[in-house]
């Protein structure tokens, strides 16, 4: 018995040995290596820094900002700003929750919306296929405008201050269409539908539980564009939200950017009324917090997405 | 199938009873409302500029207790962001939104573009008889008549705008500067030169990109405009005037002299630094307010007499939308807003007894403002705990002249502004309108020609023998001389038929 397991781990042992030599043949000089893993952490690093500043900055007293600036190693670390978002800031709060409302509701009525059209559209039995083509066609190519828009969303469907107006003009996109049709052609083998029927399944059956299993990679990149459209979204917000209760966490942080922007602008006009309203503003500390809170959920987000895109590349890895 | 089938039945009702919900919602029934006089209660939306506060439904409850009893008239307000407000007002004006009410001036939701289109209501009908007709200044009326139309109700405050110099009371003190036989530019030399000398660490002029050097002329249409005091009425490049050229050289003499941040022409303000004086546009009292954003104290002296333009007397309207269905309640709500103590105040500061609290006027300062205009029994202390649940801009609701005045500020602030706005002199253009419609395209280059240069040549950057003439060359290619002619055509006709 023993002896078996040792020869095992012998031959175990000699294909390593092997698999590491054929590996020699695919590897670039190390110098090479060196030089190109320098580059990539410098990329890494120009894009990591400006964020790690600003969880900084929102951890740095308000005053030692004021007096010194902005600092890698603030002269006086403080948790002010994040006391006062979890104790004054009830309406930051209110609007996370919001935020992350939509964006989960958003996705997965988008998911379902997309997803269906276009597997209506692969499907090359469907007798309309060309009429809806051509009606997803077009809105790639032209748009209504702000007034039309804000005039279907508020007047014929009477959106206005719902949610649903954050939700809806953003959930079905000829873009994601047209690339989960395309994933559903080619992934989806018309005999594994055709024999589902044989089987007897019904249409819904054949969609839930053939054909998404088998497309969750594409539907998990889809997912991903609809997450963060939603959990980016202001515009909408602008657009339809007048009571204060309902707008998104990102509308709120525009808001307080664009007023600060405007009021430091406008110093001439406004005169001594714009360094009153100035005064009303959530310091600089602040904001950063706001933005920290904001970001955190959504690059969890990103992992949870990765599982089914490295699954994806294994799809359709090997050809019969 | 079978299954298909009640799936598509589930659908099919879902579907149903989510679009009649959509209705319900949409078309929620009005039911008609009295209060104990048997009006019926409207329900009237304005617009504001700022941002929204949390109070503000409770501060509404109280408000709307008080209205629906008075004129039977129930309050929504709405708010957009300081840079957002321009454009959602656009939205909310061009699709026929519903709303009755919303605040306008000569710098956000332009007033004269907006009343020339059509989108607010005539009401010199009217606020013919109206008390506050009688009880606002005369000027800020004609200033909101647009063709000889009254378009809004302007909010009575400071009636123009005065450029002071701001100087740090500490170095006056100091070095005893003479602050008040400082005015002009060149007044302030001798005293940079001695700070330059005498206090390295401090800048003696402080200049940030949102300044321009003092401008002896009423800007109709930057640069385009007419010299104060000229009653010709001649149209003029304010880069071709005598006076500009002259502020200019000092000013780049300034900055070669090192009296100036050298970041001046890009700089945004930064409290932290150290500066002798910078340029504060001001009214009344506004030391007080420039000092409590610094830290430290302030003092401020008028740099010219202060002029009444289009401009600085449209700083603050309410208008009435054309398509409302209630024009006299919204009137009457105004009205009553401009001279009423108690709904002034309450939307002003708040609910008393939660958001501020009276206080005594001391004797001594009550004795030396007795027989002022506008002089109220008691001062406000704002609840520091409870402030920033309600902080609006109060020239947005309204005139200012009938709130009181905080802890802080003088008993008599408004019988100042009222002295100050009487003391401005018109300027000669006051009045005009100019339709930049035949030179649209011409005005539209003007922007970005003053970006590019405007900047690094108020603060002293570079050099205006070389870079002035560079500007004129590119206004004249946008076509400035057009809208001069435009202009002075139009002014022409404005004075003969005056």
């Amino acid at each position: 018995m023993a002896d078996k397991i040792m020869s095992k781990r012998k031959i175990e042992k000699r294909i390593r040995k092997l698999e590491a030599g054929e590996c020699q043949y695919n590897q670039i000089k190390s110098s090479t290596n060196v030089l190109f893993n320098a580059i990539l952490a410098v990329l890494s690093l120009i894009c990591v820094i400006p964020f790690i500043f600003v969880v900084i900055i929102s951890f740095t007293d308000e005053q030692s900002l004021a007096m010194n600036g902005y600092r890698f190693i603030p002269e006086k670390f403080s948790t002010y700003a994040y006391e006062y978002i979890i104790s004054a800031g009830e309406n930051i709060l209110r609007s996370y929750g919001v935020t992350i409302f939509i964006t989960i509701v958003g996705t997965i009525i988008g998911l379902l919306l997309t997803g269906t059209y276009a597997y209506a559209l692969s499907r090359k039995t469907y007798l309309f296929r060309k009429f809806f083509t051509t009606v997803i066609t077009i809105p790639m190519l032209f748009s209504g405008g702000m007034i039309a828009n804000y005039l279907i969303v508020t007047k014929v469907l009477m959106l206005k201050d719902s949610l649903w107006a954050l939700i809806l003009p953003l959930c079905l996109n000829s873009f994601n269409i047209i690339v989960l049709r395309t994933f559903f052609k080619t992934s989806i083998p018309d005999a594994v539908v055709e024999s589902a029927k044989i089987d007897g399944a019904s249409e819904w059956r054949l969609f839930f539980q053939i054909v998404i299993p088998m497309a969750l990679p594409g539907l998990a990149t889809i997912g991903l564009f609809l997450t963060l459209g939603y959990w980016n979204d202001w515009f909408n917000a602008m657009m339809y939200m007048d009571n204060k209760d309902l707008i998104p966490l990102q509308y709120l942080l525009i808001q307080i950017e664009s007023s600060i922007d405007w009021l430091a602008n406008n110093k001439g006009t406004m005169g001594v009324d714009g360094i009153t309203a100035a005064a009303n503003m959530p310091k600089e500390t602040i904001k950063m917090a706001i933005v920290v809170i904001s970001t955190l959920p959504i690059i969890f987000a990103y992992p949870f997405f990765q599982r089914y895109f490295v699954n994806g590349l294994t799809v359709g890895a090997v050809k019969e | 199938m079978m299954k298909f089938k009640t799936l598509k039945r589930f659908a099919a009702a879902g579907l149903a009873v989510m679009m009649t919900a959509g209705m319900m919602t949409g078309c929620g029934g009005k039911k008609a409302e009295t209060n104990s006089n048997g009006d019926e209660i409207v329900e009237l939306t304005w617009w504001q500029i700022g941002d929204a506060q949390k109070d503000q439904e409770k501060v509404l409850d109280k408000v709307n207790e008080y209205i629906t009893e008075k004129i039977g008239v129930k309050l929504k307000i709405n708010t957009a962001g300081w840079g957002d407000y321009d454009q959602k007002m656009q939205v909310v004006i061009n699709t026929g939104d519903d709303w009755d009410m919303c605040f306008t001036c000569s710098w956000a939701n332009n007033y004269l573009q907006n009343a020339n289109k059509g989108a607010f209501l005539q009401i010199d009908d009217y606020i013919k008889d109206t008390d506050m007709y009688k009880t606002i200044d005369a000027r800020f009326w004609e200033a909101a008549k647009v063709q000889g139309k009254t378009y809004g109700v302007p909010s009575e405050k400071e009636i123009g705008s005065m450029p002071m110099w701001v100087f740090t009371k500490e170095y006056v003190d100091k070095y005893n500067v003479p602050v008040d036989e400082i005015h002009s530019l060149e007044d302030l030399e001798p005293w940079l030169k001695l700070i330059k000398e005498k206090e390295p660490d401090v800048v003696p002029m402080y200049l940030t990109s949102s300044y321009s050097a003092p401008v002896y002329m009423d800007l109709i249409q930057n640069p385009v405009g007419i010299e104060y005091g000229d009653d010709t009425l001649t149209v003029k490049n304010v880069f071709e005037t005598e006076k500009m050229r002259y502020t200019l050289d000092t000013m780049r003499k300034y900055y070669l002299d090192g009296y100036i941040n050298k970041d001046a022409a890009t700089a945004s303000d930064d409290k932290s630094i150290k500066r002798f004086v910078t340029k504060g546009d001001g009214q009344p009292y506004a030391e007080l307010v420039w000092g409590k954003d610094l830290g430290y104290e302030v003092v401020a002296t008028p740099i010219m007499d202060t002029y009444v333009t289009n401009i600085s007397a449209r700083g603050a309207l309410t208008a009435i939308n054309a398509q409302t269905e209630h024009p006299e309640k919204a009137v009457e709500l105004l009205n009553l807003i401009n001279t009423d103590e108690y709904l002034r105040n309450l939307l002003n500061y708040g609910i008393e007894g939660e958001h501020w609290d009276k206080v005594e006027v001391p004797a001594d300062e009550a004795a030396a403002a007795e027989g002022k205009p506008y002089v109220y029994d008691n001062k406000i202390k704002l609840n520091e705990e409870t402030r920033k649940d309600y902080s609006v801009s109060y020239w947005v609701q309204g005139g200012l002249f009938n709130t009181y005045v905080l802890e802080n500020e003088p008993v008599d602030k408004w019988a100042a502004f009222k002295e100050f706005n009487t003391a401005s002199v018109d300027a000669p253009s006051f009045g005009f309108d100019f339709d930049i419609e035949p030179v649209s395209t011409e005005v539209a280059g003007f922007g970005n020609v003053m970006d590019e240069f405007g900047k690094s040549l108020f603060t002293g950057s570079v050099d205006p023998e070389e870079y002035l003439p560079k500007l004129q060359e590119k206004l004249e290619a946008t076509g400035i001389d057009k809208v001069i002619a435009e202009m002075q055509k139009q002014i022409d006709e404005w004075k003969a038929k005056k």
